[in-house]
């Protein structure tokens, strides 16, 4: 029964990834978000005499992915829409979730793909350093990154999945993005429950935690559950196309 | 017509039944995701991954642990109901750590709070009892001892001394004024006679162990000073009476032999009596007893190192409120847990120090400003106050006003090893009305240098730039210096051209790492470790090293935007963020200014010469607290930003103190990993590689990946 979602949603995946590099968007994708977090590094890490430490980096890079995530994931399934592509993976014998599970994952493996090179930012700060820089605080950090890039392309599938038009995805998801990111500051404003929820919904004291070397439960649930239920969601508005 | 309207009824209700479907699927897909996450709150488990010395000591805690060379007991004794318990895991999680490394460390926290505390409170005094019996023992003998002595005494005062008064009292001789003093010199010798013998009978009863099988020590020795301070003042008053009687003329000739007689019996009871105070005071109060009087207050944090044979002090208090701070404390702070951990390390190490240091050093703070400032003007107070709890004392002396340190009103005896910090005095200050100038404190103060080596006393001396080699003259400091075998480039301090989009000026102010060289135990006490320095003045050691025997403990790269300036007098006097104003600035010239090569710039060398040591280090502001106390967020957590400039000074003052195997880091300065110091030209080469190598890279293989497609 899960093989038969399984290896569909696989197949797919790997279909999706092979087709990034296939053009030269993708190529060109990666070697942007490098050259970007590159002078990051080089101008605000690789200080002398300065604190060992990836935060600028880190920070610099949850913003970096506000655009690059979006760009990412606005033609998983919008432009299989307007092309109408989607028709033959509609009548193929793929179930809906494998069919929303491939295209993501394979965007999840692309953000993979872009973020194994800045490792090398890792290892030139222990090289360069001394003591050896604290692992902890890198590693929640590269944690943090993906689990941030994972919500982002599910935010992005989502708005995708809603719509025919990438540009409008691309538009929509930035604002979902950059509604988890402000809304904190709207928090300040109310009191009681509602303030809870909406701290509750904000992303940077996450991220925050995360930078500091704390990995937590609650943040990683947090994550996760938003995630799902992202995915969830586009799943919907996939079957909701299938069965019209 | 009558065929569509069932087709469309039919699509209605699977409209409405496929909505009403997602309809729930979202709903319950929104209350797992609401659920899950207010479970995750609730049983939030925070993972702090951080390496930096969760489960690790600092190397100076590890070297101490292993000078431990007896049982040493860590106590700490509070109503742990009321104490945080954040604050006591990360109290335990040390004292884990310390005991796992060592045998001779153990750690016992008392729940004053709790129906186990009284027993956990007699069972350690009972352990303690018994680990210095012998040092009890012979404390409790000591007073016994007094205690015959005050008998002593009063026999002799109610039974020798007063009869004779009494005797002077009753005879036919005796004028009216004589016979009034005989009287009442025999009721106070009757008195002070009564009260010897009470203390005495008192004395045995406080010998008789408590319920924690502890003599009243302290009592007996409080009812003893008093009474036989009381006896030998009254003694004393009386024997100069008697004298001064026997000696007037109105005084009857036959009354004058019998006063001589009385003089001199009170006399030998007078010195009897003193004798024993004298021994009373010196007498070293046992540990013990500190302890348990500290540990019945119910809150209390001691660290109670290994005993001497004559019970010397091997004991240390910690501060409560830092050991255990409030949790609205922690809160604030938002440390994170390595960096609480730490706190609590370097308070134990501090402690650990103080009990394991011998003899704490004295340093004396030597300078040729025009009066004496530390009180009014703290600006080194943080590191007087780290040196502090290591049991350092600080005294300040002020060559110019002052003609030596009062040592003596920290150290009585004059046993404590003593390390002078001479601070160099600004060459360029003007004269006040009246005061003398710069050139001449300068003077002053190199000439106090020479008397101290003469003196063969240890120093650190912190140098500053010196205008007099600008004038062709020698400046006196380095003059002095060159008897330690040491050069002292004073009249080219270091400057680096910098260049900002709007400016290129000369910089004084640098941030030194030595990562290379440096066998010295200073120089792997700083070695990695950022230190902030101004004006820095290269020090070399001398071909001709006059018989000392000199490392560098402190280099910095040469680079090409780095040199030795003469004409530094206008930067100098130029405030500093005016600098990148001045028009003209300095630049190097071949004929006047000094440039490297390819080697290092020495900024701080030891040397030393059969027993005396001196540490000359170029630039004399890095002790302040303006740098050596900055605080930056790193990771999130407060921390040191140039942690070099305090382990510098302390490695310096222990070694100049002989304590070399107290030096290494400390906790708080491994606190942050630091990016070494990387040659300039490397430096831009690898921040190009980076940017544009990978970049680069990535789009030559999706070049590559491309054309194979192809």
């Amino acid at each position: 029964m899960i093989a038969a979602h399984v290896l569909p949603a696989w197949a797919l995946a790997r279909r999706e990834l092979s087709s990034y590099f296939r053009q030269p968007a993708g190529w060109i994708i990666i070697a942007l978000f490098l050259l970007l977090t590159g002078v990051v590094f080089a101008f605000a890490v690789l200080v002398p005499a300065r604190p060992a430490s990836m935060r600028a980096f880190f920070d610099a890079s949850g913003w970096l992915l506000l655009p690059v995530a979006p760009a990412i994931s606005m033609r998983l399934l919008a432009e299989e829409f307007r092309t109408g592509t989607v028709e033959g993976l509609m009548t193929a014998p793929i179930s809906t979730p494998a069919l929303v599970l491939g295209k993501f994952f394979g965007s999840v493996l692309f953000l993979l793909a872009m973020l194994v090179p800045t490792l090398v930012y890792p290892i030139t700060l222990m090289a360069v350093s001394d003591p050896v820089p604290d692992m902890g605080p890198i590693v929640a950090g590269y944690v943090c990154l993906l689990l941030l890039g994972v919500l982002y392309l599910s935010l992005g599938l989502l708005a995708s999945s809603a719509t025919a038009n990438a540009t409008l995805a691309f538009i929509v998801t930035l604002f979902l993005i950059l509604a988890l990111l402000l809304v904190g500051t709207l928090g300040r404003q109310v009191d009681g429950v509602l303030r809870e929820v909406i701290f509750a919904m904000s992303l940077p004291p996450r991220l925050s935690d995360f930078a500091k070397g704390v990995i937590a439960t609650n943040h990683i649930a947090w994550f996760v559950t938003l995630s799902v239920l992202a995915c969830g969601v586009a799943m919907m508005f996939v079957q909701w196309r299938r069965w019209r | 017509m009558s065929a569509a309207a069932p087709k469309r009824h039919v699509k209605r209700a699977r409209t409405t039944q496929f909505f009403a479907l997602a309809g729930v699927t979202a709903l319950s897909l929104a209350a797992s995701t609401a659920m899950i996450n207010l479970l995750a709150e609730r049983f939030a488990t925070r993972l702090d991954v951080t390496a930096t010395g969760e489960q690790q000591l600092a190397p100076r805690t590890t070297q101490l642990l292993s000078q431990l060379a007896g049982s040493t007991q860590f106590i700490v004794a509070a109503d742990f109901r009321t104490i945080d318990p954040r604050a006591k895991q990360y109290v335990t999680d040390v004292t884990d750590e310390m005991a796992a490394r060592s045998r001779e460390f153990s750690a016992t926290l008392i729940d004053t709070g709790s129906s186990r505390g009284v027993a956990d409170f007699k069972s350690t005094i009972a352990g303690l009892v018994q680990r210095d019996k012998a040092i009890l023992d012979a404390h409790a003998a000591a007073m016994e001892a007094a205690g015959q002595t005050a008998t002593r005494v009063s026999q002799a005062l109610s039974q020798g001394i007063e009869p004779e008064f009494g005797k002077l009292a009753q005879a036919g001789f005796a004028t009216p004024t004589l016979r009034t003093y005989a009287n009442q010199a025999a009721a106070v010798l009757r008195l002070r006679g009564s009260d010897l013998a009470d203390a005495s009978a008192r004395v045995k009863q406080q010998m008789t162990p408590d319920d924690l099988g502890l003599p009243r020590l302290d009592e007996a020795q409080r009812t003893l000073l008093e009474r036989l301070e009381q006896a030998a003042s009254d003694l004393s008053a009386l024997s100069r009476d008697v004298r001064r009687l026997s000696q007037d003329a109105t005084t009857p000739s036959q009354a004058t032999q019998q006063l001589t007689a009385i003089a001199g019996q009170l006399d030998a009871q007078r010195d009897a009596t003193l004798a024993q105070l004298g021994k009373l005071r010196e007498l070293k109060r046992p540990d013990l007893l500190r302890v348990a009087a500290a540990l019945r207050t119910g809150a209390a944090a001691l660290l109670v190192g290994p005993s001497g044979t004559d019970g010397a002090s091997s004991l240390v208090a910690l501060d409560m409120g830092q050991l255990l701070p409030s949790g609205a404390w922690l809160d604030a702070t938002e440390a994170s847990r390595g960096d609480q951990r730490r706190r609590v390390e370097e308070l134990l190490a501090a402690a650990l120090a103080s009990v394991l240091t011998p003899s704490k050093p004295i340093v004396v703070f030597t300078h040729a400003e025009l009066r004496a400032f530390m009180d009014e003007a703290p600006v080194i107070d943080a590191m007087r106050e780290r040196l502090g709890l290591r049991g350092v004392d600080f005294v300040e002396w002020a060559v110019v006003t002052q003609d030596a340190p009062a040592i003596a009103t920290v150290d009585p005896t004059l046993s404590r090893p003593v390390v002078y910090v001479v601070i160099s005095p600004d060459s360029a200050a003007r004269s006040e009305t009246g005061a003398m100038s710069g050139t001449q404190r300068a003077a002053k103060l190199a000439q106090t240098v020479t008397s101290l080596r003469e003196k063969q006393s240890n120093v650190l001396v912190c140098l500053l730039p010196s205008m007099l080699p600008g004038f062709g003259e020698k400046d006196p400091i380095a003059a002095a210096l060159e008897a330690y075998g040491v050069n002292a480039r004073t009249g080219t301090p270091l400057l680096t051209r910098v260049s900002t989009p709007q400016f290129s000026y000369a910089e004084n102010e640098r941030v030194v790492q030595t990562t290379e060289g440096g066998e010295h135990v200073i120089a792997s006490a700083v070695r990695g470790l950022p230190t902030y320095m101004t004006w820095c003045v290269p020090v070399e050691l001398a071909s001709d090293a006059r018989g000392w025997r000199g490392s560098a403990v402190l280099t910095t790269p040469m680079d090409a935007q780095t040199w030795g300036e003469s004409q530094w007098l206008r930067v100098y006097q130029t405030p500093r963020e005016q600098v990148p104003l001045i028009p003209d600035q300095p630049k190097f010239d071949e004929g006047r200014d000094v440039k490297g090569g390819s080697g290092a710039w020495t900024l701080a060398v030891a040397t030393e010469k059969d027993a005396q040591r001196a540490v000359i280090v170029g630039s004399n502001s890095w002790i302040t607290d303006k740098y050596s106390q900055q605080m930056g967020t790193v990771e999130g957590r407060q921390t040191l930003l140039f942690p070099g400039n305090v382990e510098l000074f302390e490695a310096s003052v222990l070694w100049l103190a002989g304590q070399d195997t107290m030096i290494a880091q400390s906790p708080a300065a491994r606190s942050v990993a630091m990016v070494r110091g990387i040659e300039s030209a490397s430096l831009t080469k690898l921040r190009w590689s980076i940017v544009l190598g990978l970049p680069g890279l990535v789009l030559v293989v999706g070049v590559m990946y491309g054309l194979t497609r192809k």
